[in-house]
């Protein structure tokens, strides 16, 4: 039993220069959000009680790896630092899995974050669900072991009201940060963890996939429409023509005919004056 | 008048410029020939509609929000009626679209 917890690294103290527009990160800085706190102590204790192993696994560069080595000092057996494409949920979600199979195998239970602060969309457990043929069960309050091998999940509905779930293996959830406080870890487990390495795996990008491409950037401009010329021998009378000078200005008529036969005849006198039947035509 | 033409809201039309005034008229209109003329074609021509014609048979012209398409200048055949300069540097119309 395989119990992986997808964190997701971002920084708090991202400062952007006002002036320049560059974005200042501090390579220590990176750490885990509350959700994925409550995801990664969920993970723990599902695989304390199926009796599994417990991986923390993110996509990143090397500051993720403060947030790896809390998570092993909180107990998790394992982490996995995988690098490659993580642009979207959809790139996050296949670096994971490539990395997750590669180092140890597919998983049973995959918790995750429901959202992180730096504008994530929370699609990558869907992503991740798709990959894996898992079921998945998103937004949870509670998720713990269930009967016959299965999860047991609670999810917050509207007007106060709850949902529970019986979530078939194997599965990828992602919990709300309200639901659980990550445990206090023990000192010495602190500090076995800043001497721990943390394992990289590499993940090329999808080859040969379409990638979007931008092959020029200037402000849009409608299609010219293409019109007919205008008949006239000099500037000033094709200008006239152009602006519908000398036509007189189609008046709107309104017809009350009394009697509906009237009414008709009117219409059909219009469309034969105006070419649309041919006189006599009906 | 061409159906295509016709068929531009004005609103849309004029959405699609900015204009930045400058204090001198880069346009003006002699009244005292408009009144001695019959067609005042220049108020179906302008698309800006900047000529309005008055009830005692003159033209009241605006200069502000003119396109600088020349048209007016073009279609009135009264000598001395329009006189027509390029707006000040870093005056008159500027495209939005495109
Ligand atoms: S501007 Fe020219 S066309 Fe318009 S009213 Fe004056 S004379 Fe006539
Ligand atoms: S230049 Fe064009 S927009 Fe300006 S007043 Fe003349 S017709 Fe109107």
């Amino acid at each position: 039993m395989l119990v992986a917890a997808a964190l997701r690294c971002f920084d708090p103290h991202t400062a952007v220069d006002p002036l320049t527009g560059v974005v200042r990160e501090d390579p220590h800085a990176g750490r885990a959000s509350e959700a994925d706190l409550a995801a990664l102590e969920h993970a723990l204790r599902l695989a304390e009680a199926l009796g599994g192993r417990c991986v923390a696994v993110t996509v990143g560069g090397a500051r993720a790896d403060g947030m790896l080595r809390e998570a092993l000092a909180a107990g998790a057996h394992a982490v996995l630092r995988a690098e490659g494409p993580g642009h979207d949920g959809a790139a996050t979600a296949r670096t994971l899995h490539r990395a997750l199979l590669a180092r140890h195998g597919a998983p049973d239970v995959v918790v995750c974050g429901d959202r992180s602060p730096d504008h994530g969309t929370g699609s990558t457990p869907a992503f991740l669900a798709a990959r894996l043929g898992a079921a998945q069960a998103l937004g949870l309050l509670e998720l713990s072991p269930g009967r016959q091998g299965t999860l047991h999940a609670v999810r917050r509905l509207d007007g106060g009201r709850r949902e529970r779930l019986r979530v078939p293996l194997p599965a990828v959830c992602s919990v709300e940060a309200g639901g659980v406080r990550l445990r206090r870890a023990a000192l010495p487990a602190v500090l076995a963890a800043r001497r721990a390495g943390v394992p990289v795996l590499a993940v090329a990008p999808p080859a040969g996939a379409q990638q979007v491409r931008t092959v020029a950037v200037r402000p849009y401009r409608p299609r010219p429409k293409e019109l007919p010329a205008v008949a006239g021998g000099t500037a000033r009378e094709r200008m006239l023509e152009l602006t519908g000078t000398f036509v007189p200005p189609a008046v709107a008529r309104v017809v009350r005919a009394e009697d509906p036969v009237l009414a008709v005849d009117e219409l059909l006198a219009f469309l034969r004056t105006h070419g649309y039947l041919k006189e006599g035509g009906r | 008048m061409n159906a295509e033409y016709r068929g531009i809201d004005f609103e849309d039309r004029m959405s699609t410029v900015d204009f930045r005034l400058s204090e001198r008229a880069h346009i003006s209109v002699d009244a005292a020939v408009c009144r001695s003329c019959t067609a005042q074609v220049c108020v179906h021509a302008c698309p800006a509609k900047l000529f309005v014609p008055t009830s005692d048979g003159g033209i009241l012209f605006n200069y502000e929000q003119c396109f600088e398409c020349g048209t007016c200048y073009e279609v009135c055949d009264a000598e001395g009626a329009i006189t027509w300069t390029y707006p000040d540097g870093g005056h008159g119309v500027v495209f939005r679209q495109g």
